[in-house]
């Protein structure tokens, strides 16, 4: 209960500064679009590629928008800013609830948020342009797809957390952010999908865990993923993420050990 | 005039002394800008993988037209406008534009020209001597008359962009804690990165609100390429100078509406 309340308190805020959520979800729009409309050039020539079609690429790309939006956290950024540039941490440190928790309750209303608004602009573009969003799945094949999401969720939100965290000790994380931002945009299957990226990033892309925050909720969710490749997907993003809590747990112990503040 | 040019002088040399004094900074700049660059490559490397030319551009005319992106946007524009634009949105959101206000000198031009990163510097070095590569490995030569014709047109584009960036970011005047709208211009920039032709993709209104965008880099670039028209020059040299006089009325007109929020 005292977690909810945290999340409505956090959500009040949101509410209070709801155009700056737009703002960043007009940003997903426009870069998603662009990518979309050089891609569209592409297929002016070819009627196919590796199974993908116009329709299905373009569906793709509208759920990318939402997808995006409702799942690639920024805590890192408000754990640089907020907790450790106006030196807030000291009061965070202090307060009887776990330094996750009380993130993950301040990030999850800004998805939920984003999402629902990303969502309603993914059905929006798909009836401008005329594409089919959704294909016709199983009520198992759908419970499958809320994991998927929930999983990517959690890999997405912990391996952000410690980026954010190493900045206890470095006080400055932006270079390792640029770097991240441009492997994540790359690898994750903002460009294309992964399965159109030429040959040696392709590679990458399957061995970093990024496209399973990205890329395979959006083809789980274009029913392009069979049942057993669904419960592939699922047992890797449950490594990749008991993997990030072991190493999360490891970080948290080394930089609390190291953390100096001066308070306030 | 001349006062201006004088103050510019000095604000060069103040930054350069800020350059000097926070080299970790400048690092940290630097190497953030050359793997803003090496994306902008790998991104049209996998856009281009599966076909050789898109709206008729062939690969290699689109890695020209990103080493001209990296020497407009990525150096130039970044190194002289981005870091003010930045502060732009922070002074509107933090109330502090009374003070800049109440400075002897005009409001548009501190906005504009406060801070040079000059880490552009080195990626506009990289830029020309990419685009310079790809320009041999199509085998277009070059002459004296294109070259002048690829600084004026940029210029202009700078212009366009530069006028653009003003008029939205002037809208914080109205909702200061839009502050996030400048991260906005940094993802429609990548527009520029594009040909022109992929807005026909979206034969709605959009075409005509981002339009602007793509002649910033693609008119200079035709120009490198002896393929810009009569058509083109005049398009840019109306869209550039209309934008800039429209830039500086809609200042004007918003700081009328500026009722002052610091203490």
């Amino acid at each position: 209960m005292r977690y909810f309340r945290i999340f409505l308190l956090h959500f009040q805020n949101l509410l209070a500064h709801r155009g700056r959520s737009i703002v960043w979800l007009f940003i997903a729009l426009v870069e998603a679009l662009i990518y979309l409309a050089f891609i569209r050039g592409v297929f002016q020539e070819h009627s196919s590629l590796s199974h993908w079609t116009l329709p299905s690429v373009s569906a793709y790309y509208f759920l990318l928008v939402a997808t995006a939006a409702t799942l690639m956290t920024h805590i890192e950024v408000k754990i640089l800013h907020d907790d450790i540039e106006l030196g807030q941490i000291d009061g965070r440190l202090l307060k009887p609830f776990s330094y996750y928790w009380q993130n993950f309750y301040f990030e999850i209303p800004y998805r939920f948020f984003q999402g629902v608004l990303g969502i309603l602009l993914c059905v929006g573009l798909s009836m401008v342009f005329g594409v089919t969003i959704f294909s016709p799945l199983s009520m198992f094949q759908i419970g499958l797809c809320c994991l998927i999401f929930l999983l990517a969720y959690f890999i997405s939100f912990t391996f952000k957390m410690i980026v954010g965290i190493l900045s206890f000790i470095t006080t400055d994380i932006r270079g390792l952010n640029e770097l991240l931002t441009i492997l994540i945009i790359i690898f994750a299957g903002y460009i294309l999908p992964i399965n159109l990226l030429p040959g040696i990033l392709e590679s990458i892309a399957y061995a970093l865990p990024f496209a399973y925050i990205i890329y395979y909720p959006i083809v789980a969710l274009l029913g392009q993923l069979s049942v057993p490749m669904m419960l592939q997907v699922i047992g890797i993003q449950i490594a990749w993420l008991v993997g990030f809590a072991f190493v999360y747990k490891i970080v948290w112990r080394s930089v609390l050990r190291q953390f100096a503040s001066v308070g306030q | 005039m001349k006062r201006y040019i004088r103050i510019y002088k000095t604000l060069l040399k103040l930054n350069y002394i800020r350059f000097t004094i926070y080299r970790i900074d400048f690092l940290n700049g630097l190497i953030s800008s050359l793997l803003w660059a090496a994306f902008s490559i790998i991104t049209i490397y996998a856009l281009t993988s599966k076909s050789s030319s898109v709206f008729g551009w062939s690969r290699e005319e689109l890695f020209i037209l990103i080493g001209v992106f990296n020497i407009m946007i990525g150096g130039l524009f970044r190194m002289y406008f981005s870091k003010n634009f930045d502060r732009f949105a922070q002074i509107i959101q933090r109330g502090e534009l009374d003070g800049l206000l109440l400075k002897p000198l005009d409001s548009q031009f501190s906005l504009s020209f406060w801070y040079i990163s000059f880490y552009g510097v080195v990626r506009v070095v990289a830029a020309v001597i990419f685009t310079f590569y790809m320009l041999q490995q199509t085998g277009i030569g070059l002459t004296f008359l294109t070259l002048l014709q690829f600084i004026a047109l940029g210029f202009l584009g700078l212009t366009i962009l530069y006028s653009l960036w003003f008029i939205v970011l002037t809208i914080t005047i109205w909702h200061p804690d839009l502050n996030n709208l400048v991260e906005t211009l940094y993802a429609v920039d990548t527009l520029t990165r594009y040909p022109p032709q992929i807005l026909n993709e979206f034969k709605i209104l959009i075409f005509y609100v981002l339009l602007p965008f793509t002649l910033v880099v693609s008119i200079p670039t035709k120009a490198l390429l002896q393929k810009a028209t009569f058509f083109d020059m005049s398009l840019i040299i109306i869209v550039a100078f209309g934008l800039l006089y429209f830039s500086r009325r809609f200042w004007k007109f918003a700081l009328r509406y500026y009722t002052s929020a610091s203490g």
